[in-house]
């Protein structure tokens, strides 16, 4: 299975390489090869722990030092990166390959201007003086489409937005025109908007520099979007390549088609369809395993599979998995059989959450930011409200005053009738009955603790269980109804997987058996595969308990499937709100249509990108009238600038803020969206 | 940046407030009947009290702290009752001995450490990294007066190459060593322990963070990936700890003073607090607390300059 | 294959199966303990503290002679078979005073640390979780205090309270605290940032109980290390003071003290002030050793 015609721009092949760790050789990546075209993008994509990021850096030879490379060879052209003397690596870096990877803000120099920075690549690869660099670099920053880059130039990394400082990484990465580009996770960690953005910049200069790219990410939707020909890694080993369309389309190996279902797709919901989940869990590092390194977890796996490892088997000309029975993967039914004999909880129309006019000021006088800057949200019970929203929105901020973390500047929040306005002045049963499931399950238990103990100490406070009897009965249901198993009791969260962690955390505040639960990004920090069971735990739990949610996620598509309502806020207020359904098609807020323009999805239809303008205003200084008219491609004039946009309702019990009326919106957005699929570019 | 500047200045001069009556209230405060240590135990009652009345300690706390400090201010500091001469020409003088005996010290020993520091970082785990941290860790420990003792007893007892006391020198490189050069060891030794360690560390982080990484791929040559992107950041912390031992040294000038018998003000220190020398005592203290503020404002400085986060964010 | 997931017990780094988490358990306590075995810093300090540890405990049955007992006859003898360290201008045994002067010194250092590990811990968990303007008024007075050397500070205090090896631990203890506090208080101020702790407000905590048995535990690295250095510190200051004459009194065998004391035979009988300086060097620089051999275990 090769390339068709000429010759690659990089040849990887049987690329092995292992960690040395407390005097062990642990195998991270075992026989890898592929291989990039000219001018191509190739995605390589898996879990984590599967050995993607060591291919970027071994690409670039800049392995850690306790990095072994046990076999195999990087072909760059005619010379191999893995032999080549340190000056010649030198001189390729930077020149003929170049990287760029998370976490922009940090991988810039805090003292030296970003001009410089991107100037010391020509002066040192391509030998220009000081000027001429500085004018290089200078005319590289328009490249990459940031306006006043003269200006820029002479800033530092810090004055620049997380969108800005990654251009910068591009244009260095980009001055020479290299042949290679490696790109570790670009997006990670951005808001979805410039996440887009990002990614349109991808595109752009691809068809500027004609450079290979090499496309390393966990998330599919991306990849899918932006390259040619995919790599699946699993456990260290290249288990399914081919092209991108193709093989997300039709996967022939299991595991990228276990590792599709669990993500939730375009028109799936928690009632009608389940996530599929993969079982199992991954082999640990630098397991020996003969035979397939699927076979524990794979729904057909067969001795034949255990005994002998599968080579990559052809699909077609382009296509290849390592599958003996590939030929069967298409016809895999899904693992988690319908959804479970529970009806739905039927969404009352008690509400249980109501919030009004709250207002979250942070610092005082004239420099207070304000957070939350009015908003009115109500939630039935057992109803889940989905709230969505980029950094600087105040989620975080709203979803603290409702749980009682901090206390509102202003307004008041209602909860089961009793005023929990106060974080302080909150009782025992307001506790009890409304709490909070944490993004991190790495911070979200305490090390020290073993987990019987964090679970015990819960269901003393809030369930007021006391006696050691009715705890260990109360603790057996609970450590059941997350899935857990006994044994997990009496370890300390630090030897538990992610996924376990967060049950634990889910548990403990089922502990008391509330009414409400707030889940702030609880399955961002989770591969896929996990957050797909963290996922169908969530919505079984909400069934089976009648509890409401609010969920917060950046992640719409996961948004989507989980939740009743959404509400979109940005810059402090709420600008849509209403059921699921509703609010994601037309008529929307024009900033709601934008976000939902920006996921990058597996799925055919993909929108044209509405691009914003500008960047996103500081929460310190909004802008005046509507605060989003900055940067709404529906800019209608003055009208935006100087009054605020008033309520519009639309069909559905949806409403959302702005100048123009439903009828209007709705004509014009499903206009823009025919005009699309005949190419024309959104305004 | 001025309003950094500003800013900075505005704590310092707060600081010094806080400092001065704390010095002053330990002082007057804490037991020890002034005039009665003055006088001696035989004195009778009516004397001391007379005596006290004379210095002004039967005044309100406050009060008396308000007239010494406008007094300190004018450049009014008395006379010493024990010693019988003027405060201020003796304490300046002897402060004036002190900065030259630091001086010398600080000269010698901050390149040099800060230069094994970096070079341990860059040989970070090796062989050089090791003997480096050690030695510092050692060196750190050691009390001031051990490192006096031997270095007395091994150079100038049994090689006679220097003095066993030194005294302030005359102008002349020579004449500058040879007075000052022991003394000034026991100081170096800790200096460097803290110093090196310092540059190690803010140079090891450096040498691991995203920015260095970056730097590597893009093929710059390692003498600029070092030079240009490591040092800036890595020695900002240093800056800091430098600031910081000049105020200790002054702590381990009590002890290398009085070891060497050299005259300098913490020797003068110590003798006004046994011997309850309060107009002496107080300003002296004061003396070094300002020279420390002041070292640490040119610190703040220094590390505003260097930094454009701190710079620009005021 | 059963519907859902089994268990996902194994992470990526060190997976497990099942059966080795509670081996897991034990054997990270047992894992410190072999890193510090095999740390050679942390093998040779602790050597070098245990030597001095036993003299305090067992002088008076170690030394050859009494460290007390004057000799008029023998006095200012350089070191020989009878006399291994020499004797003083009264005739004592050197030898003898540099064993029986671990005592002092290891009994008022570890005490003071012991003082200021105290109230530091207790002041950096207060100002470290509750912040607001208690930690504002104590960051100003602290760094005020550090404006000059704590030997002056200690000085000052001892000329006026008067010289005893009680003061001496109180006042190092109490110079301590703010130190101690301020690195327990940066410790606190990055645990309260993870969501552990708000999870523990959102059940109900109170704040001292969140202090003490959620944020306290986590920290107890930083505070070792904290605490081993500052007994290094404790065993300078005491042994400093005594040699300028504010600590422990004649005719105990201090170190310092007896450094101080030979300083006027320095020209005639080096040896009585070296070998109590090199005890002392020997000691901190130990201590100093078994701290840095800590701290790179922990920090694994």
């Amino acid at each position: 299975m090769s390339v068709v015609a000429e010759q690659a721009a990089v040849r990887i092949e049987g690329l092995t390489v292992s960690y040395r760790r407390r005097r062990k050789l642990l195998r991270v990546l075992n026989d890898v090869s592929f291989e990039i075209g000219h001018g191509e993008a190739y995605g390589l994509v898996g879990e984590s722990g599967c050995g993607k990021t060591t291919v970027a850096m071994a690409l670039m030879r800049y392995l850690p030092d306790n990095a072994v490379v046990d076999g195999g060879r990087i072909m760059f052209g005619d010379d191999d990166v893995l032999t080549a003397s340190e000056s010649t690596l030198r001189r390729w870096r930077g020149d003929r390959m170049a990287m760029v990877y998370q976490d922009p803000g940090t991988a810039l120099n805090p003292s030296i201007k970003v001009g410089e920075q991107i100037a010391e690549v020509y002066r040192f690869h391509k030998h220009l003086g000081k000027s001429d660099a500085l004018a290089a670099a200078i005319e590289m920053l328009s490249t990459v489409q940031i306006s006043a880059p003269d200006r820029v130039a002479r800033r530092y990394p810090h004055e620049l937005s997380g969108g800005q400082q990654q251009r910068v990484m591009f244009a260095m990465a980009l001055a020479t025109d290299p042949d290679l580009l490696v790109l570790d996770e670009p997006t990670t960690g951005l808001d979805a908007t410039v996440e887009a953005e990002v990614l349109d910049l991808v595109e752009q200069l691809r068809a500027q520099f004609n450079t290979s790219i090499l496309f390393v990410s966990h998330n599919l939707g991306i990849v899918a979007r932006v390259c040619e020909r995919v790599g699946v890694l699993y456990a260290g080993r290249l288990i399914e390549q081919g092209p991108a369309q193709e093989l997300f389309q039709s996967p022939r190996h299991p595991y990228t088609l276990a590792l599709l279902r669990c993500m939730p797709r375009l028109g799936m919901r928690k009632d009608t369809d389940r996530l599929d989940s993969i079982a199992g869990s991954l082999p640990p590092l630098g397991a020996e395993i003969a035979g397939c390194v699927y076979a524990d977890r794979c729904p057909i796996a067969r001795d034949r599979c255990r005994a002998e490892p599968p080579p990559i088997e052809p699909v077609n000309e382009r296509h290849g998995a390592r599958c003996f029975y590939h030929e069967e993967v298409p016809g895999i039914p899904p693992q988690v059989q319908g959804i479970e004999q529970v009806p739905a909880a039927a969404v009352e129309q008690e509400m249980l959450l109501e919030v009004q006019e709250l207002v979250k000021a942070y610092g005082s006088g004239t420099n207070a930011v304000l957070a939350v800057a009015g908003v009115d949200v109500h939630v039935a019970r057992g109803e889940v409200l989905g709230l969505v929203g980029e950094s600087g929105s105040g989620k975080t901020s709203l979803a603290k005053c409702i749980v009682g973390l901090i206390d509102p500047t202003n307004g008041t929040i209602e909860f089961e009738h009793m005023d929990v306005t106060k974080g302080r002045s909150r009782g025992r049963e307001a506790r009890r009955r409304l709490q909070m499931v944490f993004q991190n399950p790495d911070n979200a238990l305490n090390p020290s603790h073993t987990v019987g103990s964090i679970l015990r100490r819960s269901l003393a406070l809030l369930a007021g269980v006391r006696s050691k009897g009715q705890q260990d009965t109360e603790l057996e249901t609970l450590t059941r109804s997350v899935r857990l198993e006994p044994r997990h009791l009496d370890v300390r969260p630090s030897s538990l997987s992610g996924g376990l962690k967060q049950r634990v955390a889910i548990a403990r505040s089922f502990a008391g058996k509330p009414s409400m639960v707030l889940c702030d990004e609880p399955t961002s920090a989770l591969d896929v595969s996990v957050q797909a069971a963290i996922l169908n735990l969530l919505v079984d739990l909400q069934r089976r308990e009648g509890v409401s949610y609010v969920f917060i996620s950046h992640d719409l598509a996961v948004v989507r499937y989980v939740a009743d309502r959404i509400a979109v806020m940005y810059l402090g207020q709420i600008v849509d709100v209403g059921p699921s359904e509703a609010v994601f098609s037309p008529p929307h807020h024009p900033y709601t249509e934008a976000l939902l323009s920006a996921i990058p999805t597996l799925d055919i239809e993909a929108k044209a990108r509405i691009k914003l303008r500008g960047t996103l205003p500081s929460p310190s200084d909004p802008p005046s009238g509507c605060r989003f008219h900055t940067r709404c491609p529906r800019y209608l004039g003055d009208i935006c600038k100087n009054e605020e946009p008033p309520w519009q309702d639309s069909t559905g019990g949806q409403s959302y803020r702005c100048h123009i009326a439903p009828d209007e919106l709705e004509r014009l957005q499903t206009q823009d969206a025919a005009g699309e699929q005949a190419g024309d570019p959104v305004a | 940046m001025g309003r950094y500047v500003l800013k900075r200045l505005g704590l310092s001069l707060i600081t010094l407030v806080i400092v001065s009556f704390t010095v002053f209230a330990a002082a007057e405060v804490l037991p020890g009947d002034v005039a009665r240590t003055v006088l001696g135990p035989y004195a009778s009652r009516q004397q001391v009290d007379q005596l006290n009345h004379e210095l002004g300690t039967d005044q309100p706390l406050i009060k008396r702290y308000a007239t010494w400090a406008g007094n300190f201010i004018k450049g009014d500091w008395g006379t010493s009752p024990i010693l019988n001469v003027p405060v201020r020409p003796l304490v300046l003088d002897r402060l004036k001995n002190s900065l030259i005996l630091a001086g010398f010290a600080l000269l010698l020993i901050v390149p040099i450490s800060v230069l094994l520091g970096v070079l341990a970082a860059l040989n970070y785990g090796g062989a050089a990294d090791r003997i480096i941290t050690i030695t510092g860790l050692s060196f750190v420990a050691l009390p001031e007066f051990v490192v006096g003792t031997f270095v007395i007893v091994v150079f100038a007892v049994q090689l006679g190459w220097f003095p066993t006391s030194s005294s302030v020198p005359d102008a002349n490189p020579v004449d500058i060593f040879k007075q000052l050069l022991l003394p000034s060891i026991p100081l170096m030794f800790v200096l460097f322990g803290y110093i090196s360690r310092m540059a190690r560390v803010g140079t090891v982080e450096s040498l691991r963070s995203n920015y260095t990484r970056t730097a590597v791929l893009k093929g710059l040559p390692q003498r600029h990936v070092v030079g240009r992107h490591v040092l800036r950041n890595s020695l900002l912390p240093t800056i800091t700890v430098v600031s910081v031992q000049v105020g200790y040294l002054v702590g381990g000038l009590v002890v290398v003073e009085t070891l060497f018998s050299y005259p300098g003000i913490g020797q003068l220190i110590l003798n006004a607090a046994v011997s309850h020398d309060l107009p002496v005592l107080e300003p002296a203290v004061l003396m070094i607390a300002i020279i420390y503020l002041v070292a640490n404002f040119i610190a703040d400085v220094l590390v505003a300059v260097l930094n454009p986060r701190v710079r620009l964010a005021t | 294959m059963s519907t859902v997931e089994q268990s996902d017990l194994a992470g990526i780094p060190g997976g497990t199966a099942p059966e080795d988490v509670a081996r897991l358990r034990r054997a990270r306590r047992a894992e410190l303990l072999r890193g510090l075995l095999h740390s050679k810093t942390f093998m040779i300090g602790a050597a070098m503290v245990a030597v001095w540890v036993i003299s305090a405990l067992f002088w008076r049955w170690i030394t050859p002679y009494d460290p007390q007992a004057v000799d008029p006859i023998n006095t200012l003898k350089a070191p020989s078979g009878s006399h291994w360290f020499g004797t003083d201008n009264l005739g004592r045994d050197v030898f003898s005073r540099v064993i029986a002067g671990a005592a002092p010194v290891l009994t008022v250092a570890p005490l003071a640390t012991a003082l200021g590990l105290l109230g530091g811990i207790t002041l950096g968990l207060i100002t470290g979780y509750y912040r607001g303007w208690v930690d504002d008024v104590f960051s100003r007075l602290v760094d005020a205090l550090l404006t000059f050397p704590l030997i002056i500070l200690a000085v000052l205090v001892l000329a006026s309270l008067g010289r005893s090896p009680r003061n001496v631990i109180l006042v190092i203890g109490i110079i301590f605290t703010p130190l101690i506090a301020r690195t327990v208080r940066s410790a606190v101020l990055i645990e309260r940032e993870r969501e552990y702790v708000a999870a523990a407000q959102l059940r109900g905590e109170r704040g001292p109980r969140i202090m003490v048995f959620e944020i306290l535990p986590n920290i107890t690295g930083p505070i070792t290390v904290e605490g081993t250095i500052r007994l290094g510190y404790a065993i300078f200051a005491a042994a400093t003071l005594a040699f300028l004459g504010l600590g422990i009194q004649d005719p105990s065998p201090d170190w310092g003290l007896q450094v101080a004391n030979a300083r006027a035979y320095v020209q005639i009988a080096w040896w009585m002030a070296i070998f109590p300086a090199l005890a002392l060097s020997t000691l901190v620089v130990g201590v100093n050793l078994v701290a840095d051999g800590i701290r790179r275990v922990l920090e694994e």
